[in-house]
C-alpha cells in the first residue's frame, strides 16, 4: 500500500495503481480519451496530463503508477494550460459536425471542451478532409474526420475480441482507421467500438439520427438473444426502442455486448406487430375484441377438458419468455387445462439439475467468473462464439491469462485458434476426461462445459470420471466446475419453472416423464403455442382440431391458428430471466406493447378466470413471490434481492454453489 | 370644492377631444418591428435546399418542450438539405409555444426563425400542431 | 589527427583489405574479456551515443540485467535526421568495422542475436553490408547472429522503441517507457539500441584502450565525432574530428568555407531537430554541453550551412513540412501541432500571411512543448522558434510585403 496526496487530499491505495484510477477512487475526474480501464495503455492522447511535485514535465496520469509520498496536482495552472492546449490542438482538424453528429449530447470531447478547452479557435486555415461517412459494415459507420486516433477501437479488437480487424493506416495528420478485411468490419463484437469511441467517429447505422441523448428514456433490462443474459440499457423514444447499450455487469458481460444482442431490437417496433387478437371466422383470421378471443379460447379448452382425454391437449412455450410467464404457463396448463404435455423446445434437451438423476454432487456450479479463474477449460460440443458470444470473450481472456483450453467433440470453431488441444472425435467420455486429466495433472481448477444435446448417461459418466480426480484437486485448493451451455435467453428458467413434461417447478418429478417425449406430442388435438413457431405444423394441421397462438407476429404457424393473441416482447414486460449460470436477472418494462398486446401471464390469467379460476396477480412481482414459495431453487429470490445485478437462484448465503 | 370639480371636468374634457391611442384593429394595424417574434418559419438556402439539418438543438433549447424533430439521412437521389442530415418531421405545438425565440437563438444554421405573422387563431386544437409542411417556406422562383 | 572510423581510400569494405589492416583483431581480443570488463572499458572511454541523444554508451549497456536469458542488440542505421549522412558512409565504406563493433557489443551485453536496422533507401549500404556479412560469416569471424532489417521509410523508426516495433513487424510508433528497452525491448527481452557510428568506435576502444579515446574531446564529450556538413559550403561531406573544434573550424577549414564567396547566414548544428545558430555563434565549441548551453543541441552532428541568399522562412517551411509528414500520428500535440505549424508557415511563405500569424506560431509551439509522446514532436518546435527568434524580420517582411527578402529559393 502506498500513501500519496492528490489535490491536497490524502489517499492510501495499492501500489501499482495508476494515478488516474487513484484519483477516480476519491472522486477526482481527470479528463482522458485514449485511456480505458479494460484496454492496454496507450498514453497517446495526452489529455490526462497532471503535475507531480518535483518533476519538471507533466506526466500522463493514465500510465504513471502511484508511489509513496507522491504529491499530485490535477488542477494547477500548468495542468489547466495543458488541458486547454490538447483540446485546442484536437479541435483544429475536428469538423464542425456537432449539430449533425450522433454523439452530440453525450460526447466527451464536447464536455471536456466546455470544461477545460479554449473559448475560441485560433486556427483559420483549411482543415484536413477525408471522404465520409464510410460504411465499415452494415452496422458501423466511420467518420474519419471526427476520429481523434485514440486507438480504443483498434485495441479493443486486438485485445478483447481478438479479431484484429481495425488498423491505423498512413501517418501524421493523414492517418485514419481502416479495416483489415476486404469484406469490412465483420467481427461479431464490432458494436462495442461504438460505445468505446469517445467522439462521433464510430456510430451505429441503426441508431443514426434516430434520437438525441436528452430525449431518450433509459430502462435497464436483459438481452433476450442468448443464454448469457448480458445486462443492457434500453433507450426508448416515443415508445420505440432506438438503441441498446451495455450495462456493465462484471459477473456476466463485463461491459461488452455482441452484435446480435446490441443490434437485434428492430423487430420490437416493426409495423407488422400484431395489435389486436384475431379469431377464425369462415376459415379466415379476422381481428376481434379481447373479450371475444378470450371466450373463444376458454371455450376451446373447456370443450377439450370435457370431451377428450387430457393427453390430447398440449402446450409449447418459448424459452424467450420470462420466468413469471413460464411459471404461469405451466400452472395454467396443469391446473386449468389439466394436462402435463408441456415443453419449451421442439427437440430433446439435457437437464442436469434434477436430484438423483445425475451424479454431479460435489462438483461446483458453473459461474461465468469460473472462466476467469480456471486452469483448464473443457468445451464439449457447442460453439460459444455463436451460442453464448460473451463467453467467447471471457474464454479468450482466460486463455490469454494462461488457462489451457480443450475443445472436444466438434468441428472447427472460432475458439479453436485459442485451444491448447482440439479433439474432434474421441472414443468415449471416460477416455476423453482421462486424457485431459493426465495431460494437465498438476493443475487444480477445472471447468467443464456441456452442450444440451448430450445424454444424461454421458453426463453421469463424465461426472463419475471427474469425481475420481475431485478429492485430489480440492486438497490442492482447487475445484471442478460443471456447466451447461444453454443458447436461449431463458432455457434454464424454462427448465427451472417446470415447462417440461418430466418435472414440476423445482424439479419435482411429475411421475409421467418416461411416457412423454419432447416437443409436440403425436396425438395432440388441441395445441397452445406461446410464442413458439412449429416449422412442420402445416403438415399436421389437419390432425389438430384447434390451435391457439400467442405471438407478436402473424407468422406461418400463427396463420393456421384458430385464435391468435398479440404478444408483448421482452422490452414490454417486467419479469426475470435465468441465464446459463442460473443467475436470475430483472427485465424492466421499457415501452408499452402496441394496441392490445399483453404479457402472457396477463392473458393466461384472463382465460383462467374465464374458466372459473380465481387468479389475482397484479404484477409479475406477485408471481415471483409465488414462485419463491413453490420452487425450492428460487426460495431466496425476490425482486429486492435481485436488484440490478441479478442473483443466483440456487445460492447459499455465502455465495458458494455446489451441486447436491 | 368648485375648483376641484372644474379641474376634474377639465381633465375629462381634455381627454374627450384629444386623439385616442386605441388602434382600431383589425381595420387599423400597428407597425410591425423587425425583431418581433411570432409565427415560425423554416427557411431555405438560396439554391432552394432546406436550411434545417435536423439537429434538434431547437427541441433541446425550447423551454416549453413544444418542438418535435425526427431526423433522417439525405441521399444523393433524395436530398433535402446540404450535408448528411435533414429533418424528416418537424412539428411545433403553437399552443405550448411561448414565442421566446430560444429555438431561433439555438439554431446553428438560421433555419428556424420567428416572423411577423401573429394572426394564428383557429377552431380545432389539433390544427395548432404545425407540421414541417406548414412551416417550411416555399422556394424562391 | 588519425581517423578512427573514416579511413578513406583503402576500399576497406572488401574483407581482404579490412583483414590486412588488422581487422577483427579487436573482436578476437574482446572474446577473451569478460562481458562486464568490456562494459567497464566502454564506460571509461566516455563514449556517448552518436544518434542524437548523446547518452553514455557504457552506462546504457550497464542497464541490461546480468541474469541469463534472451537478449538483443539493435544497431540503428535508420539515419533519418535531415542533414546527417555519416552512417551512410560508414555502412557503405566500412561495413566490417560496424559488424565487428556489433559483435563486441553483443558479447558485452550477452546478446545472441543482433538486428541491423538500415533505412530502406540506402540500397548501396545494404548491398555492401550483406556482402560483408556473407564474407565475414564464411570465415567464421562473427560471434553473433546478425540480421539485416530494411526500414520502410519512416523517420519515426529511428526512434529506438519505434524501431523495435518496426522489427517486430508492427506499425512504427514509439512505445511507453517505462519499461525501458534495456529491461523489456525487442519481443519483450532486454535490448540495447546503439547508433551505427557509436558501435563503429567500439573496436578501436577495445583494441587501444579507453584512455586513448577519452584523451581527446571537450567537457564531457570525449573522443571523436563525425560531422556531416552540407549546404552552401565548398566541400560538403563527412568529417571525423574530435569534440571541441569550433563551428568556424568545421565550416571554413574542413568544409572549405561558403561557396561563391558568400557570407554565412545561419547554421543548423545538429540535424533538423536542433535550433539554428547564426554568424555570432561560429566560435562555439562543438560538444554536447556547449551547444546545450547555447540553447541548441549537438544531436546527430548534421551541420547544414546556409548563406546570405537563403530565405529563413522557406527554411522553416521545408523543415516544418518534414516534421508534419513524418509525425507517426500517435500523440495529439505532434500530429495536430505539426500540421498547424506547417500550414501557417506555408501560408506566410507564399505571401498569404496575416499579422498575428507569428504570434500564433509561437503559441502553437507553446501548446506542443513538453506534451509530446516522443522527441519528434518536441524537435519540431525548434526550427520554428529559432528562426522566429533570429530572423523575425524576415517573417514580418513576408507577412507585410507579401514577398521574400532573399533573392531566390533556399538550399
Amino acid at each position: 500500500m502506498v500513501t500519496l496526496k492528490i489535490d491536497e487530499k490524502q489517499i492510501t491505495t495499492t501500489a501499482g495503481m495508476t494515478i488516474i484510477e487513484a484519483a477516480k477512487s476519491i472522486g477526482i475526474e481527470i479528463p482522458h480519451f485514449c485511456y480505458h480501464p479494460k484496454l492496454s495503455l496507450s498514453g497517446s492522447c495526452r489529455m490526462c496530463l497532471v503535475e507531480i511535485e518535483g518533476m519538471p514535465k507533466l506526466v500522463t496520469s493514465c500510465t504513471t503508477p502511484v508511489s509513496d509520498n507522491m504529491v499530485v496536482y490535477t488542477k494547477s495552472d500548468k495542468v489547466k494550460k495543458a488541458q486547454e492546449d490538447i483540446l485546442a490542438l484536437l479541435l483544429i482538424n475536428h469538423p464542425l459536425d456537432c449539430p449533425i453528429c450522433d454523439k452530440g449530447g453525450e460526447c466527451p470531447l464536447q464536455d471536456y471542451t466546455y470544461k477545460y478547452g479554449p473559448g475560441k479557435s485560433e486556427f483559420y486555415d483549411k482543415k484536413w478532409h477525408f471522404e465520409k461517412p464510410v460504411n465499415l459494415s452494415p452496422l458501423i459507420v466511420l467518420d474519419r474526420e471526427r476520429c481523434i486516433l485514440c486507438t480504443r477501437c483498434v485495441r479493443f479488437q486486438d485485445e478483447v475480441a481478438v479479431q484484429p480487424e481495425l488498423i491505423v493506416v498512413e501517418k501524421g495528420y493523414g492517418a485514419y482507421i481502416e479495416t483489415t478485411k476486404e469484406e469490412g468490419f465483420t467481427s461479431n463484437f464490432s458494436g462495442n467500438t461504438i460505445e468505446l469511441c469517445p467522439v462521433g467517429a464510430l456510430t451505429s447505422r441503426q441508431y443514426r439520427f434516430k434520437a438525441r441523448p436528452w430525449g431518450i428514456k433509459r430502462v435497464p433490462s436483459v438481452c433476450p438473444h442468448c443464454g448469457c443474459g448480458c445486462n443492457i440499457h434500453i433507450d426508448v423514444r416515443e415508445n420505440k426502442m432506438v438503441r441498446l447499450l451495455a450495462r456493465e455487469n462484471r459477473d456476466v458481460d463485463n461491459g461488452w455486448l455482441c452484435d446480435r444482442g446490441r443490434f437485434g431490437y428492430l423487430f420490437t417496433s416493426s409495423p407488422d406487430r400484431l395489435k389486436t387478437p384475431m379469431i377464425r371466422k369462415d376459415n379466415e383470421l379476422v381481428p376481434c375484441t379481447w373479450d371475444e378471443a378470450i371466450s373463444k379460447a376458454a371455450g376451446i379448452i373447456n370443450k377439450y377438458k370435457e370431451m377428450h382425454s387430457i393427453d390430447s391437449t398440449a402446450g409449447l412455450a418459448s424459452p424467450q419468455l420470462t420466468n413469471e410467464e413460464l411459471y404461469i404457463f405451466q400452472k395454467f396448463m396443469r391446473e386449468v387445462v389439466g394436462t402435463n404435455s408441456i415443453d419449451h423446445s421442439l427437440e430433446r434437451y439435457l437437464m442436469i439439475e434434477p436430484p438423483g438423476k445425475t451424479i454431479c454432487n460435489g462438483l461446483r456450479r458453473f459461474s461465468f467468473s469460473d472462466i476467469d479463474e480456471a486452469d483448464v477449460i473443457v468445451l464439449i460440443g457447442g460453439d460459444p462464439s455463436i451460442d453464448l458470444p460473451i463467453l467467447d470473450l471471457r474464454i479468450k481472456k482466460g486463455v490469454n491469462r494462461g488457462a489451457k483450453l480443450y475443445i472436444a467433440g466438434t468441428d472447427e470453431i472460432e475458439l479453436c485458434r485459442f485451444a491448447g488441444r482440439h479433439i474432434k472425435a474421441f472414443e468415449s467420455y471416460p477416455d476423453l476426461m482421462d486424457t485431459i486429466m493426465r495431460e494437465t495433472g498438476e493443475k487444480n481448477k477445472y471447468l467443464v462445459l456441456l452442450n444440451r444435446m448430450m445424454h444424461e448417461e454421458d453426463v453421469e459418466t463424465i461426472c463419475a470420471c471427474m469425481k475420481t480426480y475431485l478429492s485430489g484437486k480440492i486438497s490442492m485448493g482447487g475445484w471442478i466446475s460443471l456447466g451447461l451451455m444453454l443458447p436461449e435467453a431463458n432455457s434454464q428458467g424454462a427448465q427451472d419453472m417446470g415447462v417440461t413434461p418430466f418435472y414440476l417447478p423445482g424439479y419435482k418429478d411429475t411421475g409421467e416423464g418416461s411416457l412423454k417425449g419432447y416437443g409436440v406430442p403425436d396425438k395432440v388435438k388441441c395445441l397452445f403455442l406461446a410464442d413458439m413457431e412449429v416449422p412442420d405444423i402445416a403438415g399436421r394441421r389437419r390432425d389438430i382440431d384447434h390451435l391457439i397462438s400467442y405471438t407478436p407476429f402473424l407468422n406461418d404457424t400463427a396463420r393456421l391458428a384458430d385464435v391468435v393473441f398479440p404478444a408483448a416482447v421482452f422490452s414490454e414486460t417486467d419479469g426475470t430471466y435465468t441465464n446459463s449460470e442460473r443467475r436470475v436477472q430483472r427485465l424492466f418494462k421499457a415501452a408499452t406493447p402496441p394496441g392490445e398486446a399483453r404479457s402472457l401471464w396477463y392473458l393466461l390469467m384472463s382465460i383462467a378466470n374465464a374458466l372459473g379460476a380465481d387468479w389475482a396477480y397484479g404484477s409479475s412481482q406477485d408471481i415471483m413471490t409465488e414462485i419463491s414459495k413453490v420452487n425450492h431453487l428460487y426460495r431466496f429470490i425476490t425482486y429486492e434481492t435481485i436488484g440490478q445485478g441479478g442473483s443466483y437462484a440456487d445460492g447459499t448465503a455465502d455465495g458458494t454453489r455446489y451441486y447436491s | 370644492m368648485l375648483t376641484e370639480l372644474l379641474t376634474a371636468l377639465g381633465i375629462t374634457a381634455k381627454h374627450l377631444v384629444s386623439k385616442s391611442i386605441t388602434v382600431r384593429y383589425p381595420e387599423e394595424r400597428r407597425e410591425i418591428f423587425p425583431r418581433v417574434r411570432w409565427r415560425h418559419e423554416l427557411m431555405r438556402h438560396e439554391n432552394g435546399l432546406e436550411r434545417c439539418i435536423g439537429c434538434s438543438l431547437c427541441e433541446a433549447a425550447c423551454p416549453a418542450h413544444c418542438i418535435r424533430v425526427v431526423a433522417e439521412e439525405n441521399t444523393d437521389e433524395h436530398r433535402f438539405s446540404p450535408g448528411e442530415r435533414y429533418a424528416k418531421e418537424y412539428e411545433i405545438n403553437m399552443i405550448r409555444c411561448i414565442f421566446c425565440g430560444m429555438c431561433q437563438e439555438a439554431c446553428p444554421v438560421e433555419a428556424i426563425v420567428l416572423r411577423e405573422e401573429f394572426e394564428l387563431s383557429d377552431y380545432e386544437k389539433e390544427s395548432f400542431i404545425y407540421t414541417k409542411e406548414r412551416l417550411l417556406v416555399t422556394p424562391q422562383a | 589527427m588519425e581517423p578512427i572510423i573514416l579511413k578513406r581510400g583503402r576500399e576497406l569494405y572488401k574483407i581482404e583489405n579490412y583483414l590486412s589492416e588488422g581487422g577483427y583483431e579487436s573482436l578476437r581480443k574482446a572474446n577473451t574479456l569478460e562481458p562486464g570488463a568490456i562494459v567497464d572499458i566502454v564506460k571509461k572511454s566516455g563514449l556517448r551515443g552518436c544518434g542524437g541523444a548523446g547518452f553514455p554508451t557504457g552506462t546504457k549497456w550497464g542497464f541490461v540485467p546480468k541474469t541469463p536469458g534472451e537478449k538483443y542488440l539493435c544497431c540503428n542505421g535508420d539515419e533519418g535526421e535531415p542533414g546527417t549522412f555519416k552512417d551512410r558512409e560508414i555502412m557503405e565504406e566500412h561495413p566490417h568495422l560496424l559488424l565487428e563493433g556489433i559483435s563486441i557489443a553483443s558479447r558485452a551485453i550477452g546478446a545472441a542475436a543482433a538486428y541491423l536496422y538500415v533505412r530502406g533507401e540506402y540500397s548501396k549500404a545494404i548491398q555492401r553490408l550483406e556482402t560483408a556479412l556473407v564474407d565475414a560469416k564464411e570465415r567464421n569471424l562473427l560471434t553473433v547472429d546478425i540480421i539485416i532489417h530494411k526500414g520502410g521509410g519512416a523517420y519515426i523508426c529511428g526512434e529506438e522503441t519505434a524501431l523495435l516495433e518496426s522489427i517486430e513487424g508492427r506499425r512504427g510508433m514509439p512505445r511507453l517507457r517505462p519499461p525501458f528497452p534495456a529491461v523489456s525491448g525487442l519481443y519483450g527481452k532486454p535490448t540495447v539500441i546503439n547508433n551505427v557510428e557509436t558501435l563503429s568506435y567500439i573496436p578501436h576502444i577495445i583494441l587501444n584502450g579507453p584512455e586513448d579515446f577519452a584523451a581527446s574531446g571537450k567537457n564531457k564529450s570525449r573522443g571523436h565525432k563525425i560531422f556531416s556538413v552540407s549546404g552552401h559550403v565548398r566541400h560538403p561531406g563527412n568529417f571525423e574530428t574530435t569534440f571541441g573544434i569550433t563551428l568556424r573550424e568545421l565550416i571554413y577549414e574542413y568544409a572549405g568555407g561558403i561557396r561563391d564567396a558568400k557570407r554565412i547566414k545561419a547554421v543548423i548544428p545538429g540535424g533538423a531537430s536542433s535550433a539554428i545558430l547564426t554568424e555570432e555563434h561560429l566560435d562555439i565549441s562543438m560538444d554536447f554541453e556547449s551547444l546545450a548551453e547555447a540553447g541548441t543541441m549537438l544531436g546527430s552532428g548534421g551541420v547544414i550551412v546556409m548563406d546570405e541568399d537563403t530565405c529563413m522562412v522557406r527554411t522553416a517551411s521545408v523543415l516544418s513540412r518534414f516534421f508534419c509528414h513524418e509525425s507517426c500520428s500517435k500523440c495529439t500535440p505532434c500530429r495536430e501541432g505539426t500540421y498547424w505549424l506547417n500550414t501557417v508557415i506555408n501560408r506566410i511563405e507564399k505571401g498569404e500571411g496575416v499579422p498575428g500569424d507569428v504570434e500564433t506560431l509561437e503559441r502553437v509551439c507553446g501548446r506542443m512543448a513538453g506534451r509530446c509522446f516522443c522527441a519528434l514532436g518536441e524537435a519540431a518546435i525548434n526550427p520554428v522558434l529559432s528562426t522566429i527568434k533570429h530572423f523575425r524580420n524576415e517573417y514580418d517582411f513576408h507577412i507585410n510585403e507579401r514577398r521574400c527578402t532573399a533573392g531566390g529559393s533556399a538550399w
